[in-house]
């Protein structure tokens, strides 16, 4: 029997001529909370959606425990990509009230659970009677966070859920979380730009950049393994010296760079030279931003 | 509840709530009609519940395409469930507003010459070509964007109110000509609303959900 795992293999999705994603291979694991961080453009959102068959890869395969998942009732049951919702427009979907838009969702998905919903909206004061166009930004993030969380589904996916939150909701969003993973034991995968507030709550992390899985690490393990090293330009070339080297800043006679240290690796402090930890998104700026002259 | 279950309740919920705001709407509109004017035109009314009806097929069917079907596929619907949903309920749709059309021009004083089968062929004719043309701008807009569903959609609107209006007004019975010759015209537009289906679901089998 497969274990439990939603897995895609050589993903390859191409718009025009770019490879928006570029043969990427992933396995998700049951009862993990993954941070997805990438740029913009980087092909977050277009991994999800392939991911739970809203859109199709250009070439590839995604399975859930061994079943492919495209137009498969079976696995699709298991998955939620709640999309970021568009205030743009004034029919259809936008022009639904939240209470509408929470119904059309409890219809289709198929492990609903009411009762949380109905919390949530209380939780986050929505007004259920309000037309979805009309609601604030924050306000679209809380009714996607509502459909994914109430979704009840084995993998659930976000999209910057909390875009537009105010730090009380954000910080509410993040218990509301880790509230359901503990009770339920459910993966989500959450993609999101406020990178550092969100670290505690990632098990692992998962870093896109054009199109390819740079990393895909337990986020404390990353962590200490990460460093900066400042000091003169010599001296941090000669501790550094064999080592791959990320995100070279340099100024004058100093230099600044960051090592992922492997097994075995350590680094020793100089008079010079300064060595220190890094936080999640000082690693994702090192290793994703641009080189620094 | 399996997923076709739920697909049909998804669209039967919002394809139900469309046709009784539309029906209001005809309502409010032909009432506003007649105070304008300040007498209630049978024939005007009479063309403008059919031409509210026949539109609001195509409206919804630019819907469907723009908002619905997205949204039914991001809340976890498979793409052939969708269509199963969204064609049933589309055409249950369209029989109600032919059945609720028909009723009224039937027992409308001037139209009470008009045979039962001669106004179902009239409006089977109408209901069946905006079906199928609704599902051939879904399938535009699913396959090149809203922009281009919203060409045929005008070129679609003004050949409608020409033949209706026109037909009305000027009293040429466009309509009632093309049908009353020969149920060809019908067989003719099952198959156009046939074939429109085909390519609606050929759009739909690769259809990408966008932000």
């Amino acid at each position: 029997m497969n274990e439990e795992k939603l897995i895609c293999r050589d993903i390859v999705k191409t718009y025009g001529k770019k490879d928006v994603l570029d043969h990427v291979n992933l396995e998700l694991e049951k009862g993990k909370i993954y941070g997805l961080i990438g740029r913009n453009g980087a092909g977050k959102t277009t991994l999800l959606s392939i991911l739970s068959a809203q859109n199709p890869a250009t070439r590839g395969t995604v399975t859930y425990n061994g079943m492919p998942v495209w137009e498969n009732r079976e696995a699709l049951d298991h998955i939620c990509f709640s999309r970021e919702l568009n205030p743009i427009g004034s029919q259809g979907q936008s022009n639904l009230k939240v209470k509408e838009y929470l119904q059309a969702a409890s219809i289709v998905m198929p492990n609903w659970d009411n009762e949380l919903a109905k919390h949530l909206v209380e939780k986050f004061e929505l007004d259920e009677k309000k037309k979805i166009v009309k609601l604030s930004k924050g306000m679209m993030s809380m009714v996607t966070i509502i459909c994914a969380l109430a979704s009840k589904a084995d993998y659930t996916f976000l999209d910057e859920p909390v875009a537009g939150l105010d730090v009380v909701m954000r910080e509410y969003f993040y218990r509301v979380l880790l509230d359901e993973f503990a009770d339920s034991g459910r993966t989500f995968v959450i993609s999101t730009h406020i990178i550092e507030e969100a670290s505690d709550v990632f098990e692992e992390v998962i870093m896109l950049d054009k199109g390819k899985i740079i990393l895909k690490e337990n986020t404390q393990e990353l962590l200490d393994r990460s460093r900066h090293i400042s000091g003169k330009a010599e001296e941090v070339d000669a501790m550094t010296a064999g080592m791959k080297t990320f995100h070279v800043e340099k100024m004058g006679r100093s230099k600044g760079v960051t090592v992922l240290l492997e097994p075995g690796q350590e680094l020793k402090q100089t008079a010079d030279v300064s060595v220190q930890q890094m936080n999640l998104q000082q690693v994702f700026v090192a290793l994703c931003g641009k080189e620094v002259e | 509840m399996k997923g076709m279950k739920r697909s049909l309740l998804y669209w039967g919920r919002l394809m139900e709530k469309y046709f009784i705001t539309i029906c209001f709407l005809a309502v409010v509109m032909c009432l506003m009609m007649g105070l304008m004017q300040g007498e209630f035109s049978i024939d005007i009314t009479a063309a403008y519940i059919s031409l509210i009806g026949i539109l609001a097929v195509m409206v919804q069917a630019a819907n469907n395409a723009n908002y619905f079907l997205p949204q039914a596929i991001s809340f976890g619907s498979t793409r052939k469930e969708s269509l199963v949903g969204m064609q049933v309920f589309t055409h249950i749709v369209v029989l109600q507003f032919m059945l609720i059309t028909m009723l009224i021009v039937k027992y409308l004083p001037n139209y009470t010459s008009f045979e039962t089968k001669e106004l179902l062929l009239l409006y089977s004719f109408f209901f069946l070509t905006s079906c199928g043309a609704g599902n051939g701008v879904c399938a535009v807009i699913l396959r090149f964007g809203k922009s281009a569903g919203m060409w045929i959609y005008v070129i679609y609107i003004v050949l409608i109110v020409f033949l209706e209006v026109g037909s009305m007004v000027a009293d040429l019975g466009i309509g009632a000509v093309l049908v009353k010759s020969s149920v060809w015209g019908i067989f003719a537009a099952v198959i156009f609303d046939i074939v429109m289906i085909g390519l609606c679901a050929k759009a739909i089998q690769k259809y990408e959900v966008r932000a």
